[in-house]
């Protein structure tokens, strides 16, 4: 589990420490605050600084060219030859840096020694993560395809199946994930439904449930977990998320523009059981101009919510 | 940017339609009643929960204008008034300036270039009173309806009075 993240010269950041991370933790802030930046800092320190996965992070940005003379100047806030990028023990060593003695760009861990060196020609459609990441666009089957291979025929299909059924779909009773279509057959109904013509809520939280089952003991990564949801299916999913966290140690790190989302997670956070599993984040520029994060535990979040303030 | 109007109590709404009244306009904007009433005035309850919505609004970088209205109490002015700033100091990391006191005009201070914080202390920024002693004070003295209220209120204090012997008195005997 990551217990803290301290992160230095990364992209929106110019310097960010978060001091405490729990279980499930939420994160908001405004547009440009940093929050999808902070999901790619934890991906690429979870894959060890694969170049897949930093390539694949700046190819969604439309920050990353083959050929470019400084192809990874864009994973830097401050792009000097002093300024060093680190994402706890994570290192990125420039060939720029006048102390430095690599050629080509590498990351670097210092409690575990090793090194990857980032190579440009690492473009792959599904990067070698060690993280489980939903991104906010959700209509890639390849990735569907992927998360299912590794669940239908375990135990776990039954869990997906549930998680499905109980945030919002409880007519369903099985589906099949194929090359280019998922079907799924309802209750009440002769032939397959294409998912497609269900709604996009439902599209998301297969998605959220396939993530789940294909992330025990790792990290899930969750960008704007509300989208195309009801605010009464959040509080469902809430439920499926904590429970499924600690049943297969999974550590989550959800971001969020939504009231709902917030109101819900403290609702189901607020259970006894998840004492001390839950944090909420707000990634914002201090009044100096600086990045901060504002951590607020349950009470705080409850003295917040109670009173109506705006804490987004 | 967002502007923020915290009143001790839960009665922000009607202090600050009263103010309205009186020709302060709603700040720029919030002339919509509906986000007046729920994102500007912000009714804090008890005086403990002031320091909670304070330390909010502190902390969030959107809000550049704080307004906060608090009644002096038995507590007396002055405990009220460091209460605040002690709260300010802390969340904000900063010392609060020494030339800026409460006067009977209340205080404003511009703390950041985007932030200034004004603090009424009621009723009048002197004496240890409270909300209601400032709303008197504004109505003339031959009002009939103050005169209406005044006889009223005396009269259910006199029921809940008689009516709280009686209950003892049922007890005891």
């Amino acid at each position: 589990m990551i217990e803290h993240l301290k992160i230095s010269n990364f992209m929106a950041f110019e310097e960010l420490d978060i001091p405490v991370l729990k279980r499930v933790n939420l994160i908001a802030g405004k547009n440009n605050s940093g929050k999808t930046c902070l999901l790619d800092a934890i991906r690429i320190l979870e894959a060890n600084g694969d170049s897949t996965v930093v390539n694949h992070i700046l190819d969604k940005r439309n920050s990353f060219r083959k050929g470019l003379k400084e192809p990874y100047e864009s994973l830097f806030n401050r792009y000097t030859n002093e300024d060093e990028l680190y994402i706890n023990d994570c290192h990125l060593i420039s060939p720029n840096n006048p102390l430095s003695s690599v050629n080509d760009y590498s990351f670097f861990f210092i409690d575990k020694g090793l090194e990857h060196i980032l190579d440009t020609n690492s473009v792959a459609t599904l990067p070698n993560d060690k993280a489980i990441y939903v991104p906010f666009s959700s209509d890639d089957f390849r990735t569907l395809g992927f998360l299912w291979e590794n669940v239908v025929l375990t135990p776990k299909e039954d869990d997906v199946y549930e998680i499905v059924r109980d945030t919002i779909e409880p007519s369903l009773i099985r589906f099949d994930v194929g090359s280019k279509i998922v079907r799924i057959r309802l209750k009440n109904t002769d032939k397959p439904v294409p998912l497609g013509t269900l709604g996009d809520g439902v599209n998301r939280i297969l998605l959220i449930a396939l993530s789940l089952a294909n992330a025990q003991n790792k990290v899930l990564l969750i960008d704007e977990l509300e989208l195309g949801l009801h605010y009464s299916a959040m509080e469902k999913l809430w439920e499926m998320i904590f429970k499924y966290a600690v049943k297969w140690d999974i550590q989550v790190f959800a971001t969020t523009h939504s009231q709902d989302a917030i109101r819900t997670f403290h609702y189901v956070a607020s259970d006894e059981k998840y004492l001390n599993e839950a944090e909420y984040i707000r990634l914002q520029h201090s009044r100096e101009g600086k990045n901060e994060a504002i951590i607020f535990d349950g009470e705080r979040l409850k003295n917040s919510l109670e009173l109506q303030l705006e804490i987004r | 940017m967002a502007q923020r109007l915290i009143v001790e109590g839960n009665d922000a709404i009607a202090l600050s339609e009263l103010l309205i009244k009186r020709g302060i306009k709603p700040p720029k904007g919030y002339s919509n009643p509906q986000k007046y009433k729920s994102e500007f005035v912000k009714s804090a309850g008890s005086i403990t929960k002031i320091n909670a919505v304070l330390i909010e609004e502190l902390q969030s970088t959107e809000v550049t204008n704080i307004g906060i209205i608090v009644d002096a109490n038995e507590v007396g002015v002055d405990a009220r008034i460091n209460s605040l700033k002690t709260t300010i100091e802390e969340n904000l990391n900063i010392s609060f300036p020494t030339d800026i006191a409460l006067t009977k005009n209340g205080l404003g201070c511009q703390i950041f270039d985007h932030l200034y914080i004004g603090i009424w202390v009621m009723p009048d920024n002197q004496n240890n009173d409270y909300l209601e002693h400032f709303l008197s004070n504004i109505i003339p003295a031959n009002n009939p309806i103050w005169q209406f209220a005044t006889e009223k209120t005396e009269e259910l204090n006199n029921i809940h009075t008689s009516n709280h012997e009686s209950t003892n008195n049922g007890y005891t005997n």
